[in-house]
Parts: structure tokens; C-alpha cells; sequence
């Protein structure tokens, strides 16, 4: 058992002992001579004073110079530590460091990641032993075998210098697979074992971790937690999702961008949210969000230019910037051009077959519409170089060519087809590329027509179609429709389940077939505001509109959709940011950003810690510079002792000092 | 009040004047006709013999009976007094001006003046630890100028040894009669004391004047003080605050030591500050002459 002192640079503060013998002496008055006749009276008084006043003088002077060293050594926190554990030199330990970005969080003494690192050090400057160090963000997308084969045991300098090559993950940590490959290293080790878990106990790695998930019983292992940081909620803002909500990232086109910020805090936050395309700010706007609460912000936007944008979303930073960004691509696109080919053609526009279905995919005429429809007759089309139109419509043809449609679906190019009065099922039917068979032609009961009965709201272009908002579509009547049969998904189902869109897969493309007319002749569909929607959504479905506008983003640490290997375009290196892969069917650009959980700073009790290990003996430390020295050593810190005996100091002072009567004045 | 202020009294350079100043100021209170005096008293007539001197014959008692009568007077005793006056060094400590030896040489010619101005016969005997100067006792009026002369000389010096002083006076006397003692009485209590009951014990009356200084009484110091004393080489540093208690405890334990035990040897004491009239040591006298009549 030896004594030392975890600020020691206050011991030299001990030189104030002297303090109270400078005021002793500096405070004396000079004496004044005065000649006296009952002198030798004064000496007798003298005798019965003296020794008890020069006693009293004496212990008060002790006892002050007793409460300055008191205080000194309270200053520099003196400690009982329980050196040389047997064998120390044949202890083992595995320090679990959480690296995963929670850890990210700057707070007043520096970034936790930094003290974590710095915590690490003090632990192996004080050890001799075999170390192992695992960091959390490390052990996600390898196997646990080759982890665990490519994991040594190290000297406590090698362990240090393996520590500083081992960066701040952007990613979440798995503390499980940490957790099972330490207590697997312990176990094979024959010596006494330790394991040392420096961690923010941030929610977002701690409550996935659970004994009973580790294949490894636990070994006799000493289980340490070293806290990083305050056991309260940090404050956090982050960016939880952005997405296209109106309009499409069509050249010309207006479309709007939804950015739903989450306030991770226990109190009501402000944000500025900034919207960069390509790397320049378009716009921001400012938002506050309630305590745990979410807020959306909309930005309009409006783009000129075919080509992939970079897309990033920025709050105005907080202490963890690195979830403040959020990185997303968007496919901008030309207008897409619809080739319709009536077959039902009037004098009378608004007698055409195709009247309606023009006026829902370019309403008003409107310049902002994302598409540029043109009608031509059957016999035009002999004429028209269908490459250059990317969805073909027929509407109520009464015969298809097989050759024509066979080029077209070959090329990729999605076909609608409209029934009605004109078309004759046979001539339908005898095409190889057909993939269903047109049965007879339903008619409703007078007074009692057909109506949509299921939405398949599986389909992006339907699911506004599937709750309330699909009354307007459930209220169409039908009175005519053809009876189809074969291989199809069924995107809209009538009551008596007879299908009213079916949708079919036809080599890279697909065919979406309208089982009743495009306009008014065998359904009032046409006058429902569900039309238009329903329509432009088809459109958008069969040339994937909704795939490509904005991509899915996904979180750091999960695979990529593609296989081929990508390259970052925007963001820190090999961080989230917006990576690009090039692949048969062309670019493909992919955002990546933080796991959300990783922004809930919340933080698991020591309660809780706990009972995540069970009857498992775990210490819960918080660190502080210098704490880790109790990791090796029994420490034990002696300063309540020290400030009892203070205060037990001061108060016989004040007894002494106020207790024998001044006289007097 | 005037009359006894230490303050006033110092001003006057002569001891006589003092004195007189003093006296006169006690008798105007006392006697309304100081000619009157206290030797004799009428007692009666008696008829005139032949051995009788015939300056006492009562002329008018003849004039009107036309025989000799002879006057009769009761006779009164004079007193034969001893002033003992301390003029050891310590005396000589004084605040404002006024030492306790100004303040007893004072009282000791105010008592002096008095005393023969009553035809009592007065001596003196100044001592320090030795008898310095005697002044037989005598009731003549030119008798208070040898007195006035002795004390006027003298100045505070010398040690005290009260004690051994007065056992050598109770051997040395050889009439009894009254003895004023004016002194600090800073010396031994028991030596001291002793004496004066040897003293008391030949026949003495004994009346015991100790002169203090206020500051010996209210030990006012508060600085850390060097002590000198003034008859011995003692030096004493010290904290008057700390020291004040005990100090006033032992002064006060002195002067009831000698209080007590003046009371139980039938001894007059008073404790004399020197910053209050001397009227008081003379009423005390007068008192006490009155019971001895």
C-alpha cells in the first residue's frame, strides 16, 4: 500500500505551511517600553498567564500550519493505491474502444474519441501486461473468424501504437461481436484477465448489447466500463431523411425536397437547414424542433440541366457535426415524351379517345409538366421513329402490330395499353409478346356499375390510392371492361375481382394494360380527380421516374446496392457522402450517411449497463483524467478522510482561538 | 473641589501652600471657628487655695459672688503622631503628571499642617528599604517648616522594604502613639503586615494610607509593552491584553490582603487613588481623631 497523488504539482503548494508562521511573526507589534512600578506583580500574573497563553499560541500555530498542509494535500488528492498485484507482468487485458461516431461528440475537454484515446494511453502506462485492443467500428462486415484470426495479443507499447492508427468510425459499433471475441481471447489466455470497455454508453451501440447474444460464456474476467462523458442526454440535431414529396427532377419541372430534421435533445432546439446542389447553397431555412420531436423543412426546386446532382443537407453545427450532413443524389432528367396512339380519332378533340389522357399528362398546357405527350393515329405510326418517345400509349387500337411492339419492348421502352369499343381481342391475343389473354367484354348492371375494390399500394405510383385518398378513385364507375386472364400482377382490382390495370414484366421492360377505355365511353374515371394522378403515375411507374429521381440513401456501414466498386464523389474520405458506380444499365449514384442511432446520444444508466451483463461483477467508472489508474491498482482516494480532518482541524482552531477570554476592550 | 484636585494641587510648586490649601479646604466643612481650637474644656468652679496660681482665678465669678473661685478644664490629650512616608522609587510612577510620591508628600503635609494646627505633636520618618530621614515628633507651629523642608528635599528613590521598616520602628519606639503610614505597600504583604502589627501590638494607632495609581488599578496598557521596574533590574515583555486579568486579580487580591488585615488588627486602611482629592484622607483623619478624643 503506498501513497501518491494524482496532481501532485500541488504539493509544492506545501510551502504555504509557512503562511501561518509569516502572519505569526509579521503581525507581531513592535513592544513599547514603559516603566512600571508593580512590575513584580506582572511577573506573578505573569507565571499563572504565561505557560497556558504561550500553550494556547503554540497549538493554534499547529493546528493553522496542520490546515494548510491539510489543504494541499486535499489539492493534489492523495491516494491509497495497492501496487504489484501478484504477477502483474502475467496479467492480460482487451480494451473494447468504442470508436463508432457517437463518440464524435466534442465536448468542453475535447472530442470523447480523443479522451477515449487518451484514456487507453494512462491504462497502458501503467501496465505490463498482454493487451488486446478491439474497436467496436471495426467488426461489422468482416466474419468473426477472420476477426478473430487476424487479433494478436500485444505489449502495452504495441498496443499504443496500434491505437493511433485506429480512426473514428462514421458508423455504429457492434459491442456484441467486440464483447464475444475479447471474452473468447480471455478465456484461451491462462493468466489473470481483465477487460476494459471505454465507451459513452450512448444508446445507439448499448442496447443491442445483451449476454445472451455472446456465443462465448463469460470468462473470470474483470469487466470494466470506463464512461466517456456525462451520464445525461447530450443535446443533438440531425438530418433523419430527405425526399422528393412534389413534382419530379425533371429539367424544367418544379418538384419539392422534404428534409426532416430530428431533435435528439430533452429541450427544444434551432436549426439552420442548408440545401446544397453540386456544392452551392440554394437555399436555408431556419426551423426549431421541439425536445425529442421532429420537424420538416421544404425546399422548392427547380433544375435546368440533365445530369446527376449532388445533393447535401447541412445544420447549422452542433458538438457532433458529423451527423449534421446529410448526402443525397438526384437524377435530373429531360422531359418525358409520350407517343399516344389513338385509335379512336375524331374530329372533335374532345372526342378522341386520347383527349383525356393529354390533358392529365400536360394539364393546362402547362410548361412545368414533366411530360411532352404526342398523339398520332394507327397510321402514322408506320411513320413515327418510336425511339425517340420513351413510353408508348395505345388507346383503344383495335388491333397492335407484333413486330412493332416486339421492337419497342425490346428497346426497353415501357407500352400502356387502353381497351375500349374498337379493339378486337383476337387480334391482341394471336401476339407472342402478349403476355394475356383478352377474354369477352364485361358490362355492369344499369344502376350498378363496377368499381375499383384493392389498390396494390405496393407500387409507388398507387400508394397515395390506398387509404382516404383513394375515395375519388373508388368512386369511378365502370360500365365496360374486358375480361383478362394470364400471368399478371394486378395493380387495380374490380370488386368482383376482375382486374382493371395489370401489370407484366416483358423482357427488360413491361407492359401496363387499362382494361377499360381511356375515356369517357365505358367509365366516368376520366372526370375523377383520381385521374390525373393516376395517369402521370403510370407514366412516371413504367419509366421509373420513382426509382430513379431520388435514389434511396442508405447508412454508413451497410452494403451498397451494387456490386461494382464504387467511387466517392462527395463527403469526407471513406465517409458518408455521395458515392457513384458505373454498371450496365448506366451511373448510379448512392447517398451515404450516419447511422440515425448513432445521433441519440441518450445514455444507458449504470443500472442498465448492468443488467445488460447479469451476474457478470462489472465496475462502472467515469473517466477523469487520471482515473484510469485505478484500473491496475486498488486505488482508493483519500480526500474525504482528508477534508473530515480539515474541517475536524479548523473546528478545535476556532475553539481554541474564540474559547479563551479575551479580556476586555 | 478645588481644593483637593490633584490636578490644581500640582500647580502649586509649595508644599506648604498645598498643605494649607488642603487643610483649609477640610476645615471649612469641619469647624465653622477654627480660634476655638480642642485642647481644654470647662468642666466647673471650685473655691480658690492657696497653692492655686492666681491666673486662674475667675474674676467674674469674684465680681459677682466676691470670693475667688478657680476655673476647672476638663484636660485633653495630645496627640503625639508619626508620619511614615514611603519615598521608595516606586513612588515615584505617576500618570498625568502627578506621581503617587506628589500625591503622598501632599497629604503627608496636609496631615502634618493639620495636626499641629490641633497642637498635636507631629513627626516624620521617610523611608525606602531603609529609614532615610526621622523629623522628631514636635507640636511647636515652626515644627511644620522642618517637615515641610524634609519632604520638599526628598525625591522617590531607593527599593522598598516597607516590612523590615516598620518591625525596626516597633522595636525603636519608645512612646506609643498614632502612626500614619503613606505608601504603596508594593513589598511583600506578610513583611508588611507583620510590622504593622508589631506596631499595633506596642500601643500604636495605626492608619494606613496606600496610594495607588490609577493605571496600577486599571492596568489600561494594550500594546506589547516592555516593563520596566522601577527599584529592581526586572525587565518584563509581555501582552498587557493577555496579562490584564491576572494582573487585576493580583492587584486587587493585595489590596484586600491588607485591607483584612488592617480590619482584624483594629487598623484604619484607605486605598488612595492618586486621581481623587486628598479631602478624603484628612476626613478619614478627622474621623478617627474624633474618636480619640
Amino acid at each position: 500500500m503506498s501513497l501518491s497523488f494524482l496532481n501532485p504539482f500541488f504539493l509544492f503548494g506545501l510551502a504555504a505551511a509557512a503562511i501561518p508562521i509569516l502572519i505569526h511573526r509579521l503581525t507581531k507589534r513592535k513592544a513599547l517600553t514603559q516603566k512600571f512600578s508593580a512590575v513584580r506583580l506582572l511577573l506573578e500574573s505573569q507565571r499563572m498567564v504565561t505557560r497556558p497563553q504561550r500553550l494556547r499560541h503554540l497549538l493554534l500555530l499547529a493546528l493553522r500550519i496542520v490546515a494548510m498542509i491539510s489543504l494541499v494535500l486535499l489539492m493534489a488528492r492523495p491516494v491509497l493505491t495497492e501496487p504489484g498485484l501478484p504477477g502483474q507482468e502475467e496479467r492480460a487485458m482487451a480494451i473494447i474502444l468504442d470508436n463508432s461516431l457517437s463518440m464524435a461528440y466534442r465536448e468542453e475537454r475535447g472530442e470523447r474519441y480523443e479522451l477515449a484515446k487518451k484514456a487507453v494511453k494512462e491504462v497502458m502506462d501503467k501496465f505490463n501486461g498482454q493487451v488486446l485492443i478491439l474497436p467496436t467500428a471495426s467488426f461489422q462486415d468482416t466474419s468473426r473468424s477472420r476477426q478473430e484470426s487476424q487479433i494478436s495479443w500485444m505489449t502495452s507499447e504495441e498496443a499504443l501504437r496500434a491505437l493511433s492508427s485506429i480512426p473514428l468510425s462514421y458508423g455504429k459499433g457492434d459491442l456484441n461481436a467486440c464483447l464475444h471475441i475479447a471474452l473468447q481471447k480471455l478465456k484461451e489466455i491462462k493468466m489473470g484477465k481483465e477487460a476494459l470497455i471505454i465507451s459513452d454508453l450512448a444508446r445507439g451501440d448499448w442496447e443491442r448489447v445483451a449476454l445472451s447474444k455472446l456465443e462465448v460464456v463469460p470468462a473470470e474476467a474483470e469487466m470494466t466500463v470506463l464512461r466517456i462523458g456525462g451520464s445525461e442526454r447530450d443535446p443533438n440535431l440531425t438530418v433523419k431523411e430527405v425526399k422528393r414529396v412534389e413534382g419530379e427532377t425533371v429539367v424544367g419541372a418544379r418538384s419539392r425536397l422534404e428534409v426532416t430534421v430530428s431533435n435528439l435533445s430533452d429541450r427544444p432546439g434551432t436549426t439552420l437547414v442548408q440545401l446544397f446542389l453540386s456544392g452551392i447553397k440554394v437555399d436555408q431555412k431556419s426551423i426549431d424542433v421541439t425536445a425529442m420531436g421532429e420537424g420538416k423543412v421544404y425546399f422548392e426546386l427547380s433544375l435546368d440541366k440533365k445530369d446527376w446532382v449532388n445533393g447535401e443537407v447541412r445544420l447549422s453545427g452542433d458538438n457532433l457535426s458529423q451527423d449534421d450532413h446529410f448526402y443525397f443524389p438526384l437524377k435530373v432528367r429531360e422531359k418525358i415524351k409520350v407517343l399516344v396512339i389513338d385509335g379512336a380519332p375524331r374530329a372533335s378533340l374532345k372526342e378522341s379517345e386520347s383527349y383525356y389522357l393529354i390533358h392529365a399528362l400536360r394539364p393546362g398546357d402547362s410548361e412545368e409538366s414533366p411530360f411532352i405527350p404526342r398523339v398520332i393515329s394507327e397510321e402514322e405510326v408506320a411513320k413515327t421513329d418510336t425511339n425517340l418517345y420513351e413510353v408508348i400509349v395505345w388507346m383503344n387500337a383495335p388491333r397492335l402490330q407484333g413486330s412493332q411492339l416486339a421492337s419497342i419492348l425490346e428497346s426497353g421502352k415501357p407500352v400502356l395499353l387502353f381497351l375500349g369499343d374498337q379493339i378486337i381481342p383476337d387480334e391482341y391475343n394471336q401476339i407472342p409478346l402478349f403476355p394475356w389473354r383478352i377474354r369477352e367484354r364485361r358490362e355492369a348492371r344499369i344502376g350498378n356499375p363496377e368499381r375499383i375494390a384493392h389498390v396494390d399500394d405496393r407500387m409507388d405510383f398507387l400508394e397515395p390510392f390506398s387509404g382516404p385518398g383513394g375515395e375519388s378513385l373508388r368512386a369511378a364507375s365502370f360500365q365496360r371492361y374486358f375480361k383478362v386472364e394470364g400471368s399478371m400482377r394486378s395493380l387495380l382490382t374490380f370488386g368482383n375481382q376482375d382486374p382493371l390495370l395489370v401489370e407484366s414484366e416483358v423482357g427488360k421492360s413491361k407492359i401496363l394494360l387499362f382494361t377499360s377505355s381511356g375515356d369517357l365511353d365505358w367509365n366516368d374515371l376520366p372526370l375523377k380527380a383520381a385521374y390525373l394522378p393516376l395517369i402521370q403515375g403510370m407514366i412516371k411507374e413504367a419509366v421509373g421516374l420513382f426509382r430513379d429521381s431520388v435514389p434511396p440513401t442508405i447508412r454508413f456501414g451497410n452494403p451498397f446496392g451494387q456490386k461494382t466498386r464504387p467511387i466517392q464523389l462527395a463527403g469526407p474520405e471513406g465517409g458518408p457522402g455521395i458515392y457513384q458506380f458505373f454498371s450496365l444499365s448506366g451511373e448510379v449514384r448512392q447517398g451515404v450517411n450516419p447511422p440515425f442511432e448513432e445521433s441519440d446520444l441518450g445514455k444507458l444508466t449504470k443500472e442498465a449497463v448492468r443488467k445488460k451483463f447479469g451476474n457478470m461483477d462489472i465496475k462502472i467508472m467515469e473517466y477523469k483524467e487520471g482515473v484510469s489508474g485505478d484500473l491496475q491498482t486498488n486505488r482508493k482516494e483519500i480526500w474525504p478522510f482528508l477534508l473530515a480532518f480539515l474541517l475536524m482541524v479548523l473546528g478545535v482552531e476556532m475553539v481554541v482561538a474564540n474559547g479563551v477570554p479575551r479580556g476586555k476592550e | 473641589m478645588t481644593y483637593f484636585d490633584p490636578k490644581v494641587l500640582s500647580q502649586l510648586k509649595n508644599l506648604f501652600l498645598r498643605a494649607r490649601r488642603v487643610v483649609d479646604g477640610v476645615m471649612v466643612g469641619v469647624h465653622p471657628s477654627r480660634s476655638k481650637g480642642f485642647t481644654s474644656e470647662f468642666e466647673g468652679h471650685r473655691e480658690y487655695s492657696q497653692s492655686d496660681d492666681i491666673r486662674h482665678i475667675d474674676w467674674k465669678a469674684y465680681g459677682k459672688f466676691d470670693r475667688y473661685f478657680i476655673k476647672e478644664y476638663r484636660e485633653t490629650t495630645n496627640v503625639r503622631a508619626l508620619l511614615l512616608l514611603d519615598t521608595s522609587s516606586s513612588m515615584g510612577y505617576g500618570s498625568n503628571g502627578w506621581t503617587k510620591f506628589d500625591y503622598a508628600s501632599t497629604l503627608t503635609a496636609s496631615l502634618a499642617y493639620l495636626m499641629l494646627k490641633q497642637q498635636d505633636s507631629v513627626g516624620l520618618i521617610t523611608f525606602s528599604n531603609r529609614i532615610e530621614k526621622r523629623v522628631p515628633p514636635k507640636a511647636t507651629s515652626g515644627h511644620l517648616f522642618a517637615i515641610l523642608k524634609e519632604l520638599e528635599d526628598k525625591k522617590p528613590e531607593g527599593g522598598t522594604s516597607a516590612g523590615s521598616i516598620l518591625e525596626e520602628l516597633a522595636g525603636s519606639l519608645k512612646r506609643k502613639g498614632l502612626l500614619l503610614l503613606v505608601s504603596d505597600l508594593l513589598d511583600k504583604p506578610e513583611d508588611v503586615i507583620r510590622g504593622l502589627k508589631q506596631l499595633r501590638s506596642k500601643g500604636n494607632d495605626i492608619l494606613v494610607f496606600h496610594v495607588l495609581d490609577r493605571d496600577e488599578l486599571e492596568f489600561p496598557f494594550k500594546d506589547p509593552t516592555l516593563f520596566l521596574d522601577m527599584e529592581e533590574e526586572i525587565k518584563l515583555l509581555t501582552d498587557p491584553y493577555t496579562i490584564k486579568p491576572a494582573y487585576l486579580k493580583a492587584i486587587h487580591a493585595l489590596i484586600e490582603n491588607y485591607r483584612e488585615a488592617c480590619a482584624q488588627n483594629l487598623m484604619d486602611y484607605s486605598l488612595l487613588d492618586t486621581s481623587i482629592g486628598l479631602d478624603r484622607a484628612l476626613v478619614r483623619y478627622l474621623k478617627w481623631r474624633e474618636k480619640f478624643r
